[in-house]
């Protein structure tokens, strides 16, 4: 299989990110082995898996093109699977986020993780908001609920760090509700310090809604998580790159 | 346990009343008819007899962690042993094996057979067994007709098989492992060059067999109905296993 160009960034991410992309690839929620991941048997996972993982970055990335591809299609064309653009846009289309023909990858990504922090922050109640309102520092006082969301709604558009925060939440809510465990990101860790925000309102909310009934759905059960996790990833990795410079 | 293994029993688990079905059927029927022919025609081992065996069995069991099988010897000038059981479970070992092997070869073939009980092989073995015996007394249900089912069941056969070896090599090391698959392979008390030779054999057996699409087809046509893996096989998928961290855990904790 030709290597995918979105996907070469993979190499270069942390450890513990790529396990748990490995992870949701590999086994599901019940901690049972997926019927048809080809991974665990590669002696790429063998040699490498939990500890080495970057060593394993083409497989992993191999294997998700493969989940996100139709079988006898990619037999068809002698092992090729479809390209990670042509997945991300399918997935997209799945989840409601509205995507151009002309967008990039890294520009779908960003839309797919800003409409699922959106519509989370729409499921909050008013104290959940109103709490995070002052961490994002908010004026909230004289606005009501409506109000409260569209302000927070515009403060995730246009403020990186905001959306970095709950992007760290997604992606933690989908590890610890897949795999058992929540994932660590240093990086992430960082902008929450920053913004001294708390888990509370955020962290158990997202994902109770939509996500998880969509993550539910067969087709897309592996390919949906393992998407906004390569997304977050990389999202990681452009946007706090300025910042540890 | 071996990924395709445990993908298999996953797939065999979701034929909901079958391993009810079985585990009643052995409970009742076969657990207590193997008992009574191991005990009228096997020696059975115990703290009084062949106390040296019994208590290299009675290590590799406490090693594995399952309860305490029955542990027979019988006759035989074929290298072989087995196992069966779900709730009374027991090992037996053919006499040639203790004739032939050294004490670590030997705790190896235990570790094996201790390995299928702790992956509970054995319910989903007889399944298999039972299929195969219908179709030798109903010639209606012929094998023309249970033949898919009974290809699907022995690909998970070699497959568990391949679980025990991992189970095996875990308690002894890959060393003594491919040593004693070599002997069982041969059928000599004695070995000559290196105990890896059949992971080598295997890559030239695997060259042969990708040659054309027609060498792939014919020898896994030939394999399809065979209910353990080829000693080749079972050499080169220990010596890829050695390499990964869950081998490495395991023979760090000395499990």
């Amino acid at each position: 299989m030709k290597q995918d160009k979105d996907l070469v960034f993979l190499a270069s991410c942390q450890n513990e990110d790529l396990r748990t992309l490995c992870d949701i690839l590999t086994y599901n929620n019940k901690g049972e082995i997926r019927l048809s991941e080809q991974l665990t048997d590669s002696d790429a996972y063998l040699h490498y898996y939990p500890d080495r993982m970057n060593l394993m970055a083409t497989e992993i990335a191999e294997e998700l093109r493969k989940f996100g591809s139709n079988t006898v299609r990619t037999i068809c064309r002698k092992g090729e699977a479809d390209s990670y653009e042509t997945i991300v846009r399918r997935v997209c289309k799945r989840m409601g986020v509205k995507v151009n023909d002309c967008d990039n990858t890294p520009t779908m990504e960003r839309e797919l993780l800003t409409t699922i922090c959106e519509q989370t922050t729409s499921k909050l109640s008013d104290e959940e908001l109103r709490k995070l309102a002052d961490k994002a520092g908010i004026p909230h006082k004289s606005l009501n609920h409506q109000m409260l969301v569209t302000a927070i709604l515009f403060a995730i558009r246009r403020n990186t760090y905001l959306l970095t925060e709950m992007i760290y939440y997604v992606t933690s809510r989908i590890a610890s509700m897949l795999l058992g465990r929540w994932i660590g990101m240093m990086g992430m860790s960082a902008v929450s310090r920053y913004l001294g925000m708390a888990a509370g309102p955020i962290g158990w909310t997202i994902l109770a809604g939509w996500t998880i009934s969509d993550i539910a759905s067969p087709a897309y059960r592996v390919m949906i998580p393992a998407v906004i996790m390569v997304a977050s990833m990389r999202f990681r990795q452009t946007a706090l790159l300025p910042q540890k410079i | 346990m071996h990924p395709e293994d445990a993908k298999a029993l996953q797939m065999l688990k979701k034929l909901k009343g079958f391993d009810d079905l079985i585990r009643l059927m052995m409970e009742n029927g076969y657990e207590k008819q193997e008992r009574g022919y191991n005990l009228g025609d096997y020696l059975k081992v115990n703290d009084n007899n062949y106390k040296d065996i019994y208590q290299l069995f009675k290590g590799v069991v406490k090693q594995v962690g399952i309860k305490m099988p029955e542990l027979y010897i019988y006759n035989d000038p074929e290298m072989n042993a087995y196992t069966y059981g779900e709730t009374n479970t027991f090992v037996a070992i053919s006499s040639s094996l203790i004739e032939r092997l050294s004490i670590d070869e030997l705790r190896s073939v235990m570790a094996h057979e201790c390995g299928h009980i702790l992956c509970q092989h054995t319910l989903y073995n007889t399944l298999l067994r039972t299929i195969e015996e219908l179709g030798m007394m109903f010639k209606i249900i012929s094998y023309s007709t249970l033949g898919p089912i009974l290809m699907a069941m022995q690909y998970w056969s070699r497959k568990s098989e391949l679980s025990a070896d991992r189970c095996e090599a875990a308690i002894v090391g890959h060393e003594v492992y491919q040593r004693t698959l070599l002997k069982l392979t041969c059928g000599l008390s004695k070995i000559e060059g290196s105990p890896y030779q059949l992971v080598d054999q295997a890559r030239e057996y695997h060259q042969m067999k990708h040659e054309s699409w027609w060498d792939i087809i014919q020898q896994n046509c030939r394999i399809a109905f065979y209910s353990h893996p080829q000693s080749c096989e079972r050499a080169w998928e220990i010596d890829r296993w050695k390499n990964s961290w869950q081998y490495r855990k395991l023979r760090s904790t000395d499990c």
